[in-house]
């Protein structure tokens, strides 16, 4: 078993060192000059000043000698200053993680919630109004392009009918305000009354439950109500409208999943051992047809920092996705380039989360 | 069960309601002027930012708006025009005090002081004798030695002479600015000559972290205080450039950034400038809203200048992303000016919709023409010799076919003014007119054009071609031009394709060095002062008015060398004037750059709860003159 593991972790590793250099060398492939983008009013004829810049910066340096350059900041984890923002990338990046996190966490949590509950009725009910309908919603979903919807919603619901805000993560004028101590105590109270828990019943869901509940309770005792209606209000559409399509998605999977399993042998068996109906469904079909759903998640587990860049950019909301497509559009090489190197980290560990858990619920798997 | 479902559901209703009773809060800009962008800036360092609301928010902070050296839109020149305060419009004389500090990123409407009591003044320094000796001398050897090798030396008044006429590059000129007193920082601070000079000082020490403003620099001699007051020395008598330096060079606060080691990284989130606002809070990361506040203590006398009535108490500028969004917001009364430029198509759709009606649309004449250059270059397919001895007819017969107006209709939906062969726009001095003393807009004849061509070797086949396939090279936001341009050049028989551009397609043309296309959609900018044609700049001189002419076109061409040189050469203003427009005619002649059209600056706004916004040439409509006239809906 170690031996998988090991091997696992150094092809992630391999992956990294593929990726950090593909970081490094794209983006001084799209401008013929890497320093073109702190040229900013330097006019064109301005050549000695442009080799002053270029110089300041490191851009004149052998391209060799600025690859271990950024190898050794990357592996000292020092990401510099955006040139866009003056502030530590690192700043920069936790500023706008939490935001993505809620559009993209809820986003996933509801359309994973109601997605399996959908496609479970939906493939137990089969040709039935439930499987009828998803069939219907698969096909809108599969034509309507999100941003298209999303700019519907924004016109009906935004100004139309006026029920929900149309732009930001909070009401104009307005910042959150947080407590970050009591954040910190109460998570960590949670996580240690979990750890108990886990340790006096021996079941890892107190650990599943647990760290999110501490997480919530968390956040409820560290920032304001105000501040969390508020957000919720805003987040409301563009929740929806990512958990609509990621909804059907997921239920479809599930659906088609469950059918599969229905009709193998072992459920026959379960039944035939006079099994009852919910036994045979909740323990036998739907825990094998949710492996499929795990390999899904754990893929897209890994876009949920670069958040929905349409969908952020079309609610002005202040996530992951927009900050790097500013960064990519203002030239802000050291931003980009620790964005993409974040994503392909959350990737890389995503996958191999996927394949732990993976591990942990398809007992084929260790026997490989 | 039904009922319980029902009540379950109500109960879900309600809670849902309460909840967003809950997070609906009082909107905190209702008083404010409310301008919507799509993009907010993530720094406000003056020397560094990029967005356009940056600048927005400089001229805010730094700028001191001394009234406007731009005529209002419909403003005709020679007659009255009158303000809604009943203010009558004079033009600035800028030939008698044309410089002062804008303090702004860029050339502003700002730059120019409508009295003589402004916090700038000017006046040429006089120099001490022992001054002038020591000038003297730097002058002589940098000039170099007369026809007996003995350096040239110069009384005064014959140096000022030559300093102030048109001798190129190698006089010095001196200029000396008061500082009128009392003036102040937004954190109270006074307003001093050091400041000034410490701006200069500093720029100079950071010119690699500052090149943009140091480039502006390159005539920079020596700043200095003298008896609290500013006086600057150019290297040489390039005053275009201390003119230059005066609208560009952002004045900043000694006590603040002398403590700033990387002024490159320093992100200024609480500007101190010299301007009536100050930001009383922002949002930068997360780029939500910034506002800013007028100050308390600026000088009344400016404040009166500045605004009509009662100022504007607060700007809150607020981020939407989403053209389409904000453009909603706009019509909803949610903003009040949307601060991005429009283009012609976006504002076609909204102008015809009815459901916009709130929207109001300022579209004014720009400063920035749009055309199709030829590759001339030694590489290129029109150098001289190409298309078998052709390419001059080719080229005029290109020109010939093209028809503006119907480019105007068919890309800018109208929003554009048809411009001259001379490129010089109609409302500028100094544009080409015939012997009637009429402009002349570009001829378009499309029998001449087939006429010219059947003289060439290029006949017209019976499928309607001539055998000619040119490409034009564009950025994707011009396809729809080349489009315009192929479908009329068909009509002559010549094919066009278009081939996208690079960031910098026109820096390949420029070097004349890029064989692989034809042509480019380029844009060149005019101004009032500074006409520039086909890359041949053109500057007037203070005091004298004298007229000079750079070719930086690269064409070796001895006539247009010669009309330059004699231009230059021309003492009397009023007869260089007359070469000039001959310079444009000529340069028009060559058919070496077409104008296509110049399309209009093209703003949204709602006076559903501001009025008084007023539109001004070339300008957005948030300019001096609105700023001085907004007032709130009764």
């Amino acid at each position: 078993m170690k031996g998988y593991y090991l091997k696992k972790v150094l092809s992630s590793l391999f992956v990294l060192f593929i990726i950090i250099t593909l970081n490094f060398f794209l983006p001084r492939m799209i401008f013929s000059d890497p320093a073109q983008p702190y040229y900013v009013g330097v006019p064109e004829d301005a050549y000695a000043l442009r080799e002053q810049i270029q110089e300041e910066y490191g851009f004149n340096d052998p391209l060799i000698v600025q690859y271990f350059d950024y190898l050794g900041r990357v592996f000292t984890l020092d990401f510099g200053q955006s040139h866009y923002y003056k502030e530590s990338v690192w700043t920069v990046m936790f500023s706008r993680i939490p935001w993505s996190m809620v559009l993209t966490v809820s986003s996933m949590l509801f359309s994973v919630l109601f997605g399996i509950i959908f496609g479970a009725v939906a493939g137990k009910k089969r040709d039935k109004a439930p499987d009828k309908a998803l069939m219907w919603l698969s096909g809108v979903t599969t034509a309507i392009p999100s941003f298209w919807l999303a700019m519907v919603t924004v016109m009906l619901f935004g100004f139309t009918l006026k029920i929900f805000p149309y732009r930001g993560a909070m009401t104009a004028g307005y910042t959150l305000s947080m407590n970050g101590t009591a954040f910190l105590i109460t998570l960590a109270v949670g996580i240690v009354i979990a750890i108990i828990l886990k340790a006096i019943t021996k079941k890892s869901l107190c650990i599943f439950v647990g760290v999110p509940v501490a997480l919530t309770a968390a956040l409820f005792v560290s920032v304001p109500f105000a501040d969390i209606a508020d957000v919720a209000y805003h987040a409301f559409l563009p929740v929806a409208i990512s958990v609509f399509s990621g909804v059907i998605s997921y239920a479809m999977l599930v659906r088609n999943s469950m059918i599969a399993v229905t009709n193998e042998d072992y459920i026959l068996t379960a039944r035939a051992k006079g099994l009852p109906p919910h036994v045979v469904l909740y323990k036998h079909t739907f825990r094998n047809a949710l492996l499929p759903l795990i390999t899904n998640v754990g893929m897209s587990m890994a876009g949920l920092m670069g958040g929905s860049v349409l969908m952020e950019k079309i609610f002005s909301w202040p996530g992951m996705g927009q900050l790097l497509l500013d960064a990519c559009n203002n030239g802000d090489y050291l931003l980009s380039q620790s964005i993409l190197l974040l994503f392909a980290v959350i990737t890389v560990v995503c996958n191999f989360i996927t394949d732990l858990v993976y591990h942990k619920f398809d007992p084929r798997v260790k026997e490989v | 069960m039904k009922i319980k479902n029902i009540i379950s559901a109500a109960l879900a209703v309600c809670m849902a309601m309460s909840l967003c009773s809950c997070a609906v809060r009082e909107d905190k800009y209702e008083n404010s002027l409310r301008v919507g962008t799509t993009e907010l800036p993530k720094n406000l360092n003056p020397y560094s930012s990029m967005e356009t609301s940056a600048t927005f928010f400089v001229g805010l902070f730094y700028n001191t708006l001394l009234g406007s050296a731009t005529a209002p839109a419909d403003y005709i020149e020679g007659e009255t025009y009158t303000f809604p305060d009943s203010e009558v419009y004079t033009p600035v004389d800028t030939n008698i005090n044309p410089l002062s500090f804008a303090d702004g990123l860029v050339e502003c409407e700002g730059a120019f002081p409508k009295t003589a009591d402004s916090v700038y003044g000017y006046e040429y320094f006089n120099p001490t004798e022992e001054e002038w000796a020591e000038q003297c001398e730097r002058e002589s050897i940098k000039f170099g030695f007369d026809e007996s090798g003995n350096p040239i030396t110069e009384t005064e008044e014959e140096f000022m002479e030559r300093a102030l006429i048109a001798v190129p590059n190698e006089n010095w000129m001196r200029f000396r600015f008061k500082v009128v007193e009392g003036h102040s920082w937004s954190d109270g601070t006074p307003f001093t000559a050091e400041d000034i000079k410490f701006t200069f000082d500093y720029i100079i020490k950071h010119s690699g972290a500052l090149g943009s403003q140091a480039y502006f620099l390159t005539d920079y001699y020596k700043s200095e205080v003298v008896d609290g007051d500013f006086v600057f020395t150019l290297a040489s008598s390039n005053y275009t450039s201390m003119k230059t330096i005066c609208n560009s060079i952002v004045i900043i606060p000694k006590h603040i950034w002398q403590s700033v080691r990387s002024p490159a990284k320093e992100k200024n989130l609480n500007p101190i400038g010299t301007g009536a606002y100050y930001i009383a809070e922002g949002d930068y990361i997360e780029g939500s809203s910034i506002t800013a506040t007028i100050r308390d203590n600026y000088d009344e006398t400016l404040k009166k200048e500045m605004f009509s009535g009662e100022p504007i108490e607060n700007i809150s500028v607020i981020l939407m992303s989403n053209e389409d969004v904000l453009i909603n917001a706009l019509n909803e009364g949610n903003v009040d000016f949307m601060l991005n430029s429009v283009t012609p198509a976006k504002t076609y759709a909204v102008e015809n919709n009815p459901s916009y009606s709130n929207v109001d649309i300022s579209s004014v004449t720009s400063e920035t023409v749009t055309t199709l250059l030829f590759n001339v270059g030694e590489n290129g397919a029109f150098k001289d010799g190409g298309f078998d001895g052709y390419s001059y007819e080719i080229r005029k017969a290109i020109s010939l076919c093209l028809d503006q107006q119907k480019l105007i209709d068919e890309v800018l939906h109208g929003k554009g003014v048809r411009v001259g062969d001379g490129l010089v726009q109609d409302y500028f001095d100094h544009a080409y007119v015939d012997e009637n003393g009429e402009y002349v807009y570009h001829k378009t004849s499309v029998e001449e054009a087939n006429a010219l061509l059947d003289t060439t070797s290029y006949k017209m086949g019976e499928n309607g071609s001539r055998g000619i396939t040119l490409t034009i090279f564009a950025t994707p936001d011009n396809e729809i031009t080349v489009k315009a341009i192929a479908t009329q050049l068909e009509q002559i028989g010549i094919a066009i394709e278009y081939e996208q551009a690079t960031a910098t397609y026109s820096e390949d043309i420029k070097q004349q060095n890029n064989a692989d296309f034809d042509m480019i959609i380029n844009r060149v900018t005019y101004n009032s002062d500074k006409l520039l044609m086909f890359n041949a700049r053109y500057g007037v001189y203070p005091a004298t008015g004298s007229v000079r002419l750079f070719n930086y076109s690269g064409i070796i061409d001895e006539t247009l060398i010669a009309m330059m040189n004699d231009m230059e050469l021309t003492s009397d203003t009023n007869e260089q004037y007359e070469k000039c427009r001959k310079v444009q005619k000529y340069i028009a002649d060559l058919a070496v750059e077409i104008p296509l059209y110049s399309e209009s600056t093209i703003t949204f706004y709602s006076d559903s709860k501001w009025q008084g916004w007023t539109e001004a040439e070339g300008l957005s409509i948030w300019n001096s003159y609105t700023t001085r006239y907004l007032h709130k809906a009764q």
